[in-house]
């Protein structure tokens, strides 16, 4: 140990962001030795951003979801099966014919801060829609809920869009149903391995989108 | 010329500590911080003291801490937008290396009050090498050991491992140019970084 280490370590207390990047990184040498130039590189900077972002960013929406499903179907079952039913009205299906739910999305490679528009042209028989996307990672961007479609289309498309702000791929989801649904009802659709579970009255679409 | 300049949406996301805004931000001026880190500067108002440039360690600390005070809450609602960002930003890590700079003199000064001697001398005859400088003594050593290590690893890894360090690819870039997850590139590199540093430290190149 150098001299006056001691000292100088009873001087430097680490600060729990400090010892973060330390645990991503652990030593700033192998790093560098990889890329062959003794300075601050790419894999060094994404690990100080990371810590930065959890030290001071307000924290995104996370995938903690997967993990509280059982209660919430349960909880979203009985709330479907248990809501009144609405009286019919332009949006449910007339003649017999079934709900269709079909949406698309403006753009399925998306330039980074464009916004994102909803075409639902074709949907017949929901009167609400949901929106969120999901990363690889299973991080979530819920957009909204709730869209009573009776009053926020304009010729099929959504009269909300949303800004594209980070990059990377998504899968996005499009959840259409007879009654509004909140968050936690939408969470519980889907089961452990992420499939949609089938519950009547509601109907889940997916697409993909990378956003460069 | 400033990040914020006509880009008044930017600075209205990063005020809101929006992360692509702040990530933005970070990717502009973080080369600029680290090479004031490493290299250090002279203080003319204080009789021209010169502020030594940090190790690794400590040069990766001075770029977080600084984006830590920077990036919190009261500094980005504070700032105007208008004042130029990079000196701002610098002088941050000027004012962290000056307050550790002092901190390292008064740990000096203790050291020296409890009898070990002047420490300035003291390093100063154990660096005492014949001129050569042990910093890049060891990094040329670890830099041979390091090539020897990439031979051993199969294709894969070391394409992943030539993107992502030497090319300074973003996970997502590597993944799509390689064919896998980004998750994988993420495994991979991490793994390299600890394989390389158990390799060095079985040779005694690494502490």
């Amino acid at each position: 140990m150098p001299v006056g280490a001691g000292v100088a370590q009873r001087l430097f207390v680490d600060p729990p962001s400090r010892r973060a990047v330390r645990d991503r990184v652990p030593d700033a040498t192998p790093p560098r030795l990889l890329a062959g130039r003794d300075r601050l590189g790419r894999v060094e900077k994404d690990a100080i951003l990371e810590a930065v972002l959890a030290g001071t960013a307000p924290k995104p929406a996370r995938a903690w979801w997967w993990v509280a499903l059982p209660a919430f179907a349960a909880a979203a079952i009985a709330l479907v099966l248990l809501w009144p039913r609405a009286k019919p009205d332009d949006f449910t299906a007339r003649g017999g014919g079934a709900p269709v739910a079909m949406f698309a999305p403006s753009c399925t490679t998306c330039a980074r801060g464009a916004k994102l528009a909803f075409d639902l042209q074709g949907t017949t028989g929901y009167r609400y829609f949901a929106a969120f996307a999901r990363t690889n990672a299973g991080d979530v961007v819920w957009y909204f809920t709730g869209k009573d479609l009776a009053t926020s289309l304009a010729r099929g498309v959504l009269d909300e869009t949303v800004v594209l702000e980070t990059s990377g791929d998504y899968r996005l989801y499009g959840v259409f149903s007879q009654q509004p649904l909140d968050r936690d009802a939408i969470k519980a659709l889907f089961a452990d391995d992420g499939r949609v579970r089938e519950v009547a009255g509601v109907k889940v679409v997916d697409r993909e989108i990378a956003i460069r | 010329m400033t990040i914020f300049r006509d880009d008044r949406p930017l600075l209205e996301r990063f005020r809101r500590g929006d992360r692509a805004a702040l990530a933005a931000v970070y990717e502009r001026y973080v080369d600029d911080v680290a090479t004031l880190a490493r290299r250090g500067f002279t203080m003319e108002s204080s009789g021209h003291v010169y502020v030594r440039g940090a190790s690794r360690e400590a040069e990766r600390e001075l770029v977080q801490d600084t984006f830590l005070r920077a990036f919190a809450a009261p500094a980005r609602t504070a700032y105007d937008g208008i004042s130029p960002y990079r000196p701002y930003l610098l002088r941050i890590t000027k004012n962290l290396m000056i307050d550790r700079h002092r901190a390292a003199k008064a740990a000096a000064k203790h050291v020296d009050d409890t009898g070990v001697g002047d420490i300035d001398a003291l390093l100063a005859a154990n660096a005492d090498l014949g001129g050569v400088d042990p910093v890049a003594l060891d990094w040329q050593a670890q830099l041979a050991a390091t090539r020897a290590y990439l031979a051993t690893l199969d294709a894969e890894t070391r394409q992943i491992v030539t993107l992502r360090f030497e090319d300074e690819l973003s996970q997502e870039d590597v993944a799509a140019k390689v064919g896998c997850t980004r998750r994988r590139v993420r495994s991979v590199e991490e793994r390299a970084q600890a394989e390389l540093t158990a390799y060095l430290r079985q040779r005694g190149l690494l502490s």
